[in-house]
């Protein structure tokens, strides 16, 4: 299971990082192309807006030129013709560059090869009124020019310009519209592409913080932990079902030993028979014993609310069963609420509890007192009996397995119930400790943190 | 111990690999006289050839049914939850009552056995005594009280 674990993060995070490469590239792909249309649009705009000056720019030319022609053909004069040249130089430019800006559109291509000879004509009708006025005189030339047969070609010129301009500005708005458009669709690409690749990121980010931190700081513990578990697991195991097993041989036999042959064994016989038996139910206590301690140091904490007063209550008056006919003054004080197993925290005040009615069993009077103290970070709580006490120089020793400081005639019991208190105490993060004077009593304490 | 039961008038399979145990149990239900309708086996493998009529217990009459299994879970070559997962996971042998009668104190093996359909479930004590009386307790209520359904 852990190792299938290992390997879905480890694929996890692959794929992570791989989704996080697509995302980006196919981001700067996106941009990349939008920029590439971006400038083939703007491209295309500066051609529609030269197309345009062009043709404004030519037929001006055009009707300058006119006026010059007309200026010489009235006056006479040589410098009215002085711009003549330079305009006809440049409406040839214009045209030049109206056939390359439109070399891609076949639209305007056609209104272009229609107006060249249009212009042609109008050049050459330009011209012929010059040469009329130079050579034949003013009458002839002012007859030439009252004909007005280049107003025609201007016309046509003008009305081809007219649709050439229309076509460029329908382009334009075609452009402009796209451009618009991808500007839109690049921004939110780009926009939702780095959102989602950096949030991608940031999972990927989680899951190697998981996968390497947590795998150098958890496997071996995680792996030691688990062995631990399986091999306390088995033990348990084998304790609870091969050691009882020949317990209740020796004892069962022991039973039918006694049925079975009672009438030829005396009193002394019987008497060993009950040391067997009687033995044998304490080993079974022992091993019961040694099975709760032995769990508790695995057992998983399962932490709540714990309604400490009530608690107690309880189990005192469930411990109190034992010996219903004692005097025992019973003094409860404020015990404040606190987070722990609540089976484990029953366990610790049944263990304290049935001490201290079992230690004040030799007492008259006996007195058990509980209350608590609070430090802020943390509650102590306390038990407190007049009963038997004990040496305070063994007090290292009252925490311990199986260790006992008063004989089992004295007190019964397996010496396990305080080496219980203190497992659960500390693995709530807590502490246990206690103090005595032999025959006056003792008080237990028990300190766990707030949480 | 020796089995002395014929084996197509068997009334109590008790499936037990501690001698010591089987004798217990033998002693406690042989106070409600049903000492010659016990049939014991040591293992899982043998448990399962008796219940299926498989093995050496091909012969073994169909017609006679068992009135309850004395199961123990920790057992040499098949344990006890697998013999459990085949007889309640088969038609003709689910209705059979199964009860448990183990060492094991173990939540895990409790839930397990539930899980898989055991009738009942019982800790054998350490002291003798106590073994006994909840033994022949619980014979006496699959044997005489409870009444099981008919097998075909």
């Amino acid at each position: 299971m852990v190792l299938s674990k290992k390997i879905s993060v480890k694929t996890l995070t692959a794929v992570l990082i791989f989704l996080v490469v697509v995302v980006f590239l196919m981001v700067s792909l996106f941009s990349y192309q939008a920029l590439l249309r971006i400038d083939t649009d703007e491209y295309g705009m500066i051609h529609s807006y030269q197309v345009q000056s062009s043709l404004d720019m030519l037929i001006s030319d055009l009707g300058d030129m006119e006026t010059a022609e007309r200026g010489y053909v009235i006056t006479g004069q040589k410098s009215f013709l002085q711009p003549y040249a330079a305009l006809l130089a440049d409406a040839d430019e214009q045209f030049r560059a109206l056939q390359g800006s439109t070399a891609d559109n076949a639209v305007q291509q056609q209104y272009l090869s229609e107006m060249k000879p249009l212009i042609g004509a109008k050049i050459a009708d330009l011209q012929g009124n010059i040469s009329l006025r130079a050579n034949g005189g003013f009458g002839a030339a002012q007859a030439s020019v009252s004909l007005d047969k280049g107003k025609a070609f201007t016309n046509s010129i003008k009305a081809i310009g007219a649709n050439m301009e229309t076509e460029e500005t329908s382009l334009l708005q075609i452009r402009t519209n796209d451009l618009t458009q991808s500007d839109v669709m690049t921004k939110s690409i780009v926009l939702w592409g780095s959102i989602m690749g950096f949030l991608l990121a940031l999972l990927v980010d989680y899951a190697i913080y998981k996968f390497v931190i947590g795998e150098m700081v958890r496997k071996p513990l995680l792996e030691e932990a688990l062995k631990a578990d399986k091999e306390t697991e088995a033990f348990s195991y084998s304790v609870s079902h091969d050691l009882r097993a020949p317990l209740r041989a020796i004892d069962g036999f022991t039973q039918i030993l006694v049925e079975d042959y009672g009438g030829k064994l005396d009193d002394e016989g019987k008497r060993i028979a009950e040391v067997i038996r009687a033995s044998t139910v304490q080993m079974g206590k022992l091993i019961d014993s040694l099975l709760s301690f032995s769990r508790l140091g695995h057992a998983e904490i399962k932490e709540v609310s714990i309604a400490m007063g009530a608690l107690a209550d309880e189990v005192y008056k469930e411990a109190r069963k034992i010996s219903p006919d004692r005097n025992i003054e019973f003094v409860m004080g404020t015990l404040p609420d606190i987070k722990g197993d609540a089976d484990m925290i029953r366990q610790v005040w049944t263990n304290l509890f049935t001490n201290a009615i079992k230690f004040t069993g030799k007492k008259e009077k006996a007195k058990i007192e509980v209350g608590s103290t609070d430090n802020g970070k943390s509650i102590t709580y306390y038990v407190k009996d007049n009963g038997a006490g004990f040496d305070m120089q063994y007090v290292g020793k009252l925490f311990g397995v199986f260790q006992r400081l008063h004989s089992v005639e004295e007190f019964e019991g397996t010496g396990i119930g305080l080496a219980n208190v203190k497992r659960i105490v500390e693995r709530h993060g807590g502490t246990v400790r206690a103090e005595g004077k032999v025959g006056e009593g003792s008080t237990f304490y028990f300190t766990l943190p707030k949480k | 111990m020796e089995n002395t039961t014929n084996i197509n008038e068997v009334d109590v399979l008790m499936v037990e690999d501690s001698p010591n145990d089987a004798e217990l149990i033998v002693r406690a239900l042989s106070k409600l006289n049903i000492a010659n309708k016990i049939y014991w086996v040591k293992d899982g493998e043998e448990a399962v050839d008796f219940i299926f009529r498989t093995g050496k217990y091909t012969a073994r009459n169909e017609n006679f049914p068992l009135k309850v299994i004395l199961l123990d879970l920790k057992l040499p070559k098949v344990n006890g939850l697998e013999v459990l997962t085949k007889i309640k996971g088969n038609e003709s042998t689910k209705t059979i009552p199964v009860v448990i009668v183990t060492s094991s104190q173990e939540e895990k093996d409790l839930k397990e056995a539930y899980r898989l359909g055991a009738n009942s479930y019982i800790v054998k004590p350490i002291d003798a005594s106590s073994f006994i009386k909840a033994l022949s307790e619980a014979g006496l209520y699959w044997l005489a009280i409870n009444k099981p359904p008919i097998i075909k």
